[in-house]
């Protein structure tokens, strides 16, 4: 006996999609049989990887134009978090609470370092963030209602907030880089 | 069971006396309770003794701990009173702190007293220390209040602030107002010891003499011991979640607002997303060939579920499955020119090789396709469906074409 979804949840796996409650029954059946699919997958090269927070995914290293559509979804994710941070909203409160967030205010290329990241991220135009909004709607992490220009954050953006509190310690300028910044300036 | 309505307009209709009352140092009695409702020239017909029974009825005053002729008014109300007047807020532990020590000073007293049998001298203690343990309790009772509004208004002003001073009120007010607090109340803690030190002096004088009313000082330290613990877990009940919630918060907001000052100054590709955020996202092809290897897989594992009589294999060309690597003595090497001009490859491979295990059969043909025959295949428009030793093949035929001089 092989797990009963594992052809759809292998197709929709190796296209980077994140699986999660909102994908129903693959989902479901991949939860509750996690052990077959890991083993099933395993078999083929596949690193299936379970979060118990909700959502599973291939895990593997991003490369090429897969690193930058990544950069670009941690970027929108990140602007967004900011921008909340300064309304008081938490994470939590502001993803995960079931309503939908309003992107264009979040988002905006009004204040000169976000405009900043935004030209160097190739995110300016409007357009590319509606690209790349939906491709993040096509890995999973969330769900783009485009006729109001608002998202629905999933369970596996978690994995981008993941990468700031990994990656926050590494990035982060010691106290001799920044001394130097300074002079530099 | 009174019906709260009821019992509030009761309370809204004697409230200057009630209030009155409420600001003695002690009980009051009947005569003096007349007084107040006298003064408060209420216009009512009804007995200050008819009064005091409804009252009472409405739990809004109750007998007094120290004399059964004397009435105080319920400490719920008290609160409840002082708090609609404005008069309490979060007070620092240091206040409290203070009434302890002075509950161990005049435990010390009553000791000395009782020591001597100074009779006066002990009911004086007695009254001092009941005064100051109601006022300890106020005290711990106005502290906790005072946190549970301070949590109740920043959840309802949570939009008008920052998280980061949302952050710093949260977390000053746990740290300077419910953690020493905590230090007093937890066993070993000033406000047990304290607690603790004058019940065992209580216990000890009352087994060996007349109780000369420290029973009633034993009540109010038992109810200030019980009560200050219950005002400080309904504090950390009100302010635990919202901190926990609030340090998570924190520490995203921290470590994103890190990752974008660093791709200010870097740009995003020191954020490393590939190694952090590593996603499979395979190519046609290769999702292609992995899916026949997964059906391939599938089938050798046995047959679905819903499905149990099909066992099926699918190979998807032209760029068929990836097979798991089968031992010799089968070599695609071998058999290029021998298949080569066949139309049906796979079939042939089968039809002519009915001693090879299937996998080995299935690896030579992968083989084939992948390495060996290249540009020199062809495949034909249309899949067959084969069953081949009990399986239900589903594939394009290949046909390896004839080169001059040989295939190689």
């Amino acid at each position: 006996m092989y797990p009963k979804f594992s052809q759809q949840a292998f197709d929709m796996l190796t296209k980077g999609r994140h699986l999660c409650a909102a994908d129903g029954e693959v989902y479901q059946d991949l939860h509750n049989n996690q052990a077959q699919y890991e083993a099933l997958f395993a078999a083929i090269g596949f690193k299936l990887v379970c979060d118990p927070r909700g959502f599973a995914y291939f895990t593997g290293e991003a490369e090429g134009s897969i690193a930058q559509r990544m950069e670009r979804a941690a970027l929108l994710v990140f602007l967004i978090t900011d921008r909340l941070s300064d309304k008081g909203i938490g994470v939590e409160e502001g993803f995960f609470s079931g309503r939908p967030i309003q992107i264009a205010d979040l988002v905006s290329d009004t204040e000169p370092r976000r405009a900043s990241l935004l030209r160097d991220a190739g995110l300016l135009a409007a357009d590319e963030r509606v690209n790349t909004l939906r491709y993040m709607a096509r890995c999973g992490f969330l769900v783009y209602h485009e006729d109001r220009d608002a998202v629905s954050f999933q369970a596996p953006v978690r994995r981008i907030i993941d990468l700031a509190l990994n990656a926050a310690e590494e990035v982060r300028p010691k106290s001799d880089d920044a001394i130097t910044e300074d002079a530099d300036e | 069971m009174h019906n709260p309505k009821a019992s509030f307009r009761l309370l809204s209709r004697y409230y200057p006396v009630i209030a009155a009352a409420a600001e003695q140092e002690r009980g009051v009695s009947l005569t003096r309770f007349r007084e107040l409702l006298d003064a408060a020239r209420l216009q009512d017909s009804r007995s200050a003794s008819s009064v005091l029974d409804t009252l009472a009825e409405h739990n809004l005053i109750e007998r007094s701990a120290e004399s059964d002729d004397e009435w105080t008014v319920a400490l719920p109300i008290r609160q409840a009173m002082a708090y609609l007047s404005g008069r309490y807020g979060a007070t620092l532990p240091g206040a409290l702190q203070g009434m302890l020590a002075s509950i161990k000073d005049q435990t010390t007293r009553l000791r000395q007293h009782i020591a001597r049998d100074l009779r006066p001298e002990i009911e004086l203690s007695r009254q001092a220390l009941i005064r100051e343990i109601d006022k300890a309790l106020y005290a711990s009772y106005e502290h906790s209040h005072g946190i549970q509004s301070a949590v109740f208004e920043l959840k309802m002003a949570s939009r008008q602030r920052s998280l980061a001073e949302r952050h710093a009120q949260i977390i000053g007010l746990h740290d300077q107002y419910l953690e020493p607090i905590k230090a007093m109340v937890d066993t070993g803690g000033s406000m047990q010891e304290c607690i603790k030190d004058l019940l065992a002096l209580i216990r000890q004088a009352t087994a060996t003499r007349e109780s000369d009313g420290l029973e009633s000082l034993k009540a109010h330290a038992q109810r200030f011991q019980r009560e200050s613990l219950a005002h400080f877990e309904a504090a950390r009940q009100a302010l635990l979640p919202l901190y926990t919630k609030v340090r998570k918060d924190h520490a995203v907001s921290v470590a994103v607002s890190a990752m974008l000052s660093a791709a200010s100054a870097r740009g995003l590709s020191t954020w490393n997303v590939g190694q952090h955020l590593g996603v499979v996202r395979t190519r046609i092809e290769a999702v292609v060939t992995d899916t026949a290897l997964l059906r391939y897989l599938v089938g050798a594992l046995g047959s679905h579920g819903d499905a149990p009589q099909a066992r099926q294999r699918t190979l998807v060309t032209p760029r068929s499955a990836r097979l798991p690597p089968v031992s010799p003595p089968l070599f695609a090497d071998d058999l290029v020119d021998e298949i080569a001009g066949k139309s049906d490859a796979l079939a042939y491979l089968f039809d002519t090789y009915p001693e090879q295990p299937d996998e080995q059969l299935l690896a030579v043909y992968a083989d084939l396709l992948l390495e060996r025959v290249g540009n020199r295949a062809t495949f034909a428009e249309h899949t067959v469906a084969r069953v081949m030793r009990g399986y239900r093949y589903t594939y394009a035929p290949m046909t390896v074409h004839v080169v001059d001089g040989g295939s190689h």
